[in-house]
């Protein structure tokens, strides 16, 4: 009886509790936390970080700095120059000239044909089948299962694995065989034309998982109750999915879209492992074409100017990208 | 306009018996609270008559019809959720437009509609902004417009207040009201609040563990609780409840304190109680229904002394500590008495209560 007492009091107490003004209480803490440290605290402070810095300056700056150095000069490793010594051999911008002809440019757009194809197949699918999962179909723990299982394999063995199934008298040529009239000889490593697609195969294979996990992610967290009152008010499945998850999913969506294209626009195993980036340059990427350049064709310096421009180029579609989110940060 | 039927109506969530053997029957045009402690049924049974869950065995009825196989969405249904479920993107106005805009409605007629609703609420002014910037109040007000526009044959309501400040839920409250006369539609009201519950419903349903424990208007569930549970839950003061022994005597039926020192109380000369046996049972009377008199009067039933005294403006309440039992009285503001002070207390001999040991109101 007396739990029933103290449940009741509760309930009726709630309201006050709620519209008490507590921001009183932040406002102390706030004031607290702004105190200035004394000297002995800010130089202690400053030794705390000063390790994370030195290695953060290591792995970031340093290298970027010596490749800014490098691709301003005609410096290779067989020059008999030390790095630092490569100012001798110093040509300005004549690297970045060189970035900015045809053949180079012809790479981008071919490795930005390859992204947006394949982050596009990627979203296709992965959105597919997390609309499938949310909705809950019978096994879908065990389907969820196998569909993560290529995001886990290792992509040089993904690339390798392709490699044997897409041969001309391979697997996949095979099953197509069998299900076109006729005998099926598509020269997916072979054929210039062809080529291309396997490496967006590859990519689309290994990523689409990635691409389900984020969504089916986002997709939980649209509270049900904005579905129920959807549903109540007589909205289709249809209706439902283009005026309330959509809209929550947005954000998830751009971040999404961004990962994978940023991944997708340095993608090297796939190319590498298929086909080298050949016949020619047909399935050559950005990554390829550097790989190749510096460690076949012992160019560093190009390499290293190339490399600086990519980073630029990401960078600058990456701000453009995540403005639509900060958009809808500011509007919350 | 819809009359209801909930016809034995089980639901089950595993092993978990959310909503036992419950049925009502709800009148068209009526106004009813189902009303019980969190995890007591009432918000799954409002979602089975919305058709958000279906039941484990029963019917449902709207009209004399069954609704059980009627997809929800089809069973016109207005459903204000307790955290109103606001559709976060949209304007204030294509929130209200929603249920229109999916029947593919005319925009004019649309428009039309949304502000006709809006200026029945009293917030045209806020249409063409986010949601997102708007009060709590004000989203309530969207939650109701929205559920409003479709002309529902019967409108849910799931603790729709809960959220909302003291004030502007007094004010919710009465507005509410003032609407279901005005529409003249079934409303069902699903509160854990007994005041809430009491101040608006027609009809009050009190629910617990999954059963339904009473059916009948705020007076008659105030006044003649079927059970401890129900007399328990309802009223803003709890009730005062004493194990006591009854045993019929030359002067009728007497009870004996079990923790009040063994106190005597005379219950009743009449006959009405020769049915009940001599044992022990609950004897319990709301502190309204109560009085502090001085220990030396005729009238005392119990003396005690007083323990605590809230103030609470329009009346005190007086805690008397009887042995270690702690009774509460309803006194007037001016009366104030002492801590420590040795009082009696009487309580009305209309308006007291007997439960048996399996908690069953006796009278």
């Amino acid at each position: 009886m007396n739990r029933d007492h103290a449940q009741k009091e509760d309930c009726s107490e709630r309201p006050t509790i709620g519209s008490e003004p507590n921001g009183t209480h932040g406002l102390t803490a706030g004031s607290v936390n702004q105190a200035i440290p004394s000297k002995a605290d800010q130089i202690f402070g400053r030794r705390l970080i000063t390790p994370g810095i030195l290695l953060m300056t290591l792995l970031i700056a340093f290298p970027t700095v010596v490749a800014l150095y490098i691709s301003l000069t005609a410096w290779s490793p067989t020059s008999g120059l030390s790095w630092y010594d490569a100012h001798e051999s110093w040509i300005w911008f004549d690297n970045y000239a060189e970035a900015f002809s045809g053949r180079s440019l012809s790479i981008l757009l071919r490795t930005a044909i390859i992204t947006v194809v394949s982050v596009g197949l990627e979203f296709a699918l992965g959105f597919v089948l997390a609309l499938l999962f949310v909705e809950g179909f019978p096994g879908h723990r065990v389907v969820t299962v196998l569909i993560l299982l290529p995001m886990m394999v290792v992509p040089a063995v993904a690339g390798f694995v392709f490699f044997l199934l897409l041969e001309s008298s391979g697997p996949i040529n095979i099953i197509l065989g069998g299900l076109v009239p006729g005998d099926v000889q598509i020269g997916w490593l072979t054929d210039p034309h062809w080529t291309p697609v396997s490496v967006i195969l590859v990519d689309v294979w290994q990523w689409t998982p990635l691409m389900f996990l984020i969504l089916v992610a986002g997709m939980l967290a649209v509270p049900d109750d904005q579905q129920n009152a959807a549903r109540i008010l007589g909205a289709s499945w249809f209706q439902r999915l283009r005026t309330v998850t959509l809209p929550l999913l947005k954000p998830i969506i751009i971040i999404a879209l961004i990962i994978r294209a940023m991944e997708a626009f340095k993608i090297f195993d796939a190319s590498w492992l298929l086909t080298q980036g050949g016949p020619g340059e047909s399935s050559s990427t950005i990554s390829v074409a550097l790989y190749r350049e510096a460690f076949i064709n012992a160019r560093w310096s190009y390499t290293a100017a190339v490399g600086i421009l990519v980073m630029i180029l990401v960078s600058i579609i990456a701000f453009q990208a995540v403005k639509p989110i900060e958009r809808a940060q500011r509007e919350a | 306009m819809a009359q209801i039927e909930l016809d034995r109506i089980d639901k089950l969530f595993g092993k978990v018996e959310a909503v036992v053997d419950l049925s009502l029957d709800i009148p068209d045009g009526s106004f009813v609270a189902l009303l019980g402690p969190s995890g007591c049924g009432k918000t799954t049974t409002m979602n089975m008559i919305a058709g958000l869950e279906v039941p484990s065995t029963g019917e449902i009825r709207m009209n004399g019809a069954s609704v059980v196989d009627v997809p929800i969405g089809k069973r016109n249904v207005g459903f204000v959720f307790q955290n109103y479920a606001i559709f976060t993107k949209l304007t204030a106005y294509e929130n209200i437009a929603y249920g229109l805009r999916v029947r593919k409605m005319p925009a004019a007629e649309v428009d039309a509609a949304v502000h006709r609703v809006a200026k029945l609420l009293d917030i045209e002014p806020l249409l063409g902004r986010g949601v997102r910037g708007l009060s709590v109040n004000d989203l309530q007000k969207v939650a109701i417009g929205r559920s409003m526009i479709v002309n529902p044959d019967v409108f849910l309501l799931d603790e729709p207040f809960s959220n909302l400040d003291a004030g502007f839920r007094a004010f919710m409250r009465t507005e509410l009201k003032r609407l279901q006369r005005e529409l003249g539609q079934t409303m069902i009201y699903v509160t854990h609040d007994q005041l809430e519950a009491m101040s608006m419903a027609e009809h009050i349903a009190i629910l617990d563990r999954g059963r339904l424990q009473q059916w009948g208007t705020p007076e008659e569930v105030f006044d003649s609780p079927s059970n401890l549970f129900v007399g328990g839950f309802v009223g803003s003061n709890p009730m005062n409840l004493i194990d006591v022994g009854l045993q019929h005597s030359g002067f009728g039926l007497v009870a004996r304190a079990v923790d009040g020192g063994h106190q005597l109380i005379a219950l009743a000369a009449e006959r009405r109680f020769a049915t009940t046996n001599d044992g022990l049972y609950k004897l319990g009377f709301r502190p309204e229904h109560a009085r502090l008199v001085s220990p030396e009067d005729d009238a005392v039933d119990l003396r005690g002394t007083v323990s605590l005294l809230e103030e609470l403006g329009p009346r005190n309440i007086v805690h008397v500590g009887v042995d270690n039992l702690s009774l509460r009285v309803v006194v007037l503001p001016s009366v104030r008495p002492t801590m420590g002070e040795r009082v009696g207390v009487a309580f009305e001999r209309t308006k007291f209560h007997l439960f048996d040991d399996s908690g069953l109101a006796l009278i």
